[in-house]
């Protein structure tokens, strides 16, 4: 008997009991589009993450004041506000620091803002022109500020599409006029869409000048010309070590600080950010799989289950088929076909299940689910393999009983 | 254990598909349009039959069934002999043993001891995919119930045993089913189910199931056993035509009146021959 006629007999065989064979499909089912959500769920995270973290810039490095390690120990020297727009400045240089590429001073405060009867809170950011080259993002209309309205410390601002909507609904933001803090800012323009990063929203900010922020709400006495966090961009993602050390030393140089242990800034590479957030959500990922995995085994058993019913049932068949001609390794791949179809069919329909989910959970739940090449074509193969092994013991079953006891039994 | 033998099954089975060797069990009595599917060679390569062997030669067969402590000797040294073109009889009570002496003639059992040749070749020692392809080959069954698959139209029943011979070509199955059906006098039922035959149509796709590949032997069961008696006439009447075509046919029943239509009645008792007679005609 031939492997067509074989297959042939047993989808045949399986269309007989449709609705037994669609029962025990609906356990491999169930474990496939578990699977398949799961790993689309964990990669979708780990995507979402990605994202927001690219989008803070390439070639990222953050410097922010003070240091987890010491700050304890160094608190008194006010440790948490340690960065000066000097600072920001002297690493501007291409002397001392040749493989930065940009350098912006952040200084960030939440303001109430009021447009004519409209108000809305948001992160007012004091920034340099550099910050929109290092944070990628772009103007979509209007104008940028520049290098001279840093030097006439002018009221202008740069919104975003969040705090645009919120202030003057769909009419253009730009030369509209806005309140904030008590000083009337002309909006130049408006900046381009760019998602949430964490649980900021990158759309609901305020850029202004960072001379102007630091008239507004700048710390006065010792803690004068302080900056919430500096931002640079390496040459390259190649010189970001490079970039990494030049900043380092001439930050350790400048606060007079000789053992760099004590230092009270810190420096984080943007890449450093994702690969721990990308590893936190693989461990999830392999988790959620896990439990996925324990619906397939069951799946399985359901398989083996519903193969040794349905050799038991079939026993006459056998016994007459046997007494026909059919070898032991004919009835053995009967019946190991007709399993490892109940598998492929699970998993094919799993896999229908796992991607309409994927495409229609989303719009309930707020996490972005991709659907995966290799979890798809993984999962069929599994499911198929799934069916083969736990079909082997009710097929051997059937393969190695007597013709006689077979036929004889009613 | 169970995969140590599953390897086996699947190693014997590409094994016998071999189709460079030749086919040491195909006698002339089989249908050399089936293509060749061959059991070891090496294995029989002493024991090719000679052409004045019988068909069917007991020597000395016992078959003893162990229960438990219990030892039940079905079979005592039985000695038989048939030969080509026979039409015999096996009668007997139910626990004569005539079931497993049916068994065995049908290479569906092996003696525990004693020597069955089937066409001078030693069927005791075979494995059991040779044993299947001797079932395929030599032996047509046909049961007390039938053994239909309801769900397969009649030519398709009768096309399942071509299909174990390996017969790819699909429309050459249908042809030889098809005749196989209009032998015993079915051209119009070739597409109906068993449930919308008779019992005695049932019968009549049964033994063109056990023609079809065109065996040494009809190995007949109790055939009328369910049958009502016009319709138990109408297949022993196929019967006796397949006899008179000269195949061998053996019979194994419980009922005289079946029996004593064969040519050649062999009575079994207790395991054993107690009478073997002609009958003429």
């Amino acid at each position: 008997m031939n492997w067509f006629e074989t297959i042939k007999s047993a989808l045949d065989s399986l269309i007989e009991r449709r609705t037994r064979s669609l029962l025990t499909m609906l356990g491999i089912l169930i474990g496939i589009a578990a699977v398949i959500l799961t790993v689309g769920l964990g990669e979708g995270a780990t995507n979402k993450v990605t994202n927001a973290i690219s989008s803070l810039g390439t070639n990222l490095l953050i410097v922010t004041p003070g240091s987890t390690t010491t700050g304890g120990v160094r608190g008194g020297l006010g440790s948490s506000s340690s960065l000066t727009l000097a600072d920001a400045n002297a690493l501007s240089s291409k002397v001392d620091c040749p493989d930065i590429s940009q350098v912006s001073a952040v200084l960030q405060h939440g303001s109430v803002l009021t447009a004519g009867s409209s108000n809305w809170t948001a992160p007012v950011q004091g920034v340099s022109p550099s910050y929109l080259t290092i944070r990628d993002r772009q103007v979509v209309s209007g104008q940028a500020f520049t290098q001279k309205d840093l030097t006439t410390h002018a009221d202008i601002a740069l919104v975003g599409s969040t705090v645009a909507q919120n202030l003057f609904g769909f009419s253009s933001p730009v030369g509209q006029t806005m309140d904030l803090a008590g000083v009337p800012f002309t909006i130049s323009g408006e900046l381009n869409t760019a998602g949430a990063s964490g649980s900021t929203s990158e759309d609901n900010t305020v850029l202004i000048p960072i001379t102007t922020a630091e008239d507004l709400f700048g710390a006065t006495g010792p803690y004068a010309n302080s900056v919430s966090n500096i931002l640079i961009s390496s040459k390259s993602a190649s010189s970001m070590g490079a970039a990494y050390q030049e900043a380092d030393s001439l930050l350790l140089q400048r606060h007079g600080i000789t053992n760099p242990a004590n230092a009270d800034f810190t420096i984080t590479p943007q890449t450093s950010l994702l690969s721990t957030a990308s590893s936190v959500s693989k461990a999830l990922t392999v988790l959620l799989v896990g439990i996925a995995a324990i619906a397939l085994v069951v799946g399985g058993i359901g398989v083996m289950n519903i193969m040794l019913v349905s050799v038991t049932e079939r026993i006459r068949e056998i016994g007459l088929r046997k007494a026909l001609g059919a070898t032991p390794g004919v009835i053995l791949r009967q019946f190991l076909i007709e399993a490892t179809v109940l598998g492929i069919m699970g998993g094919i329909f799993g896999v229908a299940v796992g991607i309409i989910g994927a495409v229609v959970l989303p719009h309930f739940i707020a996490q972005p689910i991709a659907i995966s090449t290799l979890a798809i074509v993984g999962s069929v193969v599994v499911a198929a393999g799934i069916g083969l092994v736990f079909g082997v013991y009710p097929a051997s079953r059937a393969a190695r009983l007597s013709p006689i006891d077979a036929l004889r039994s009613e | 254990m169970a995969v140590a033998w599953w390897v086996e099954a699947v190693l014997g089975v590409a094994r016998s598909r071999n189709p460079g060797q030749p086919d040491s069990l195909t006698d002339n009595a089989y249908n050399a349009e089936s293509e060749t599917e061959t059991v070891s060679t090496s294995e029989f390569a002493s024991l090719i039959p000679s052409a004045k062997a019988p068909l069917i030669e007991l020597d000395k067969v016992s078959k003893i069934y162990k229960m438990g402590e219990l030892e039940v000797k079905a079979l005592q040294e039985i000695n038989l002999e048939i030969h080509d073109g026979e039409y015999v009889a096996i009668m007997g009570q139910s626990g004569s043993g005539k079931s497993t002496l049916m068994h065995i003639l049908g290479c569906l059992d092996v003696p525990t001891t004693g020597t069955y040749r089937m066409g001078g070749v030693d069927v005791g020692k075979m494995g059991e995919s040779e044993l299947a392809e001797i079932r395929n080959r030599k032996i047509g069954f046909v049961f007390q119930q039938f053994h239909l698959l309801t769900r397969l139209p009649a030519w398709k029943n009768v096309e399942l045993p071509l299909l174990y011979a390996g017969e790819r070509d699909h429309s050459q199955r249908r042809r030889r089913a098809e005749a196989a059906l209009a032998s015993v006098g079915l051209e119009q039922r070739y597409n109906h189910r068993p449930t919308e035959l008779s019992g005695g149509q049932q019968q009549r796709v049964a033994i063109a199931r056990a023609l079809v590949t065109n065996p040494s032997i009809i190995l007949a069961d109790e055939p009328t056993g369910n049958l009502a008696s016009t319709q138990a006439d109408e297949i022993m009447g196929i019967f006796e035509s397949l006899h008179e075509q000269g195949r061998t046919v053996v019979i194994i029943t419980h009922e005289p009146d079946i029996a004593t239509r064969a040519r050649r009645l062999v009575r079994i008792r207790d395991g054993q021959v107690i009478d073997d007679e002609a009958l003429v005609k």
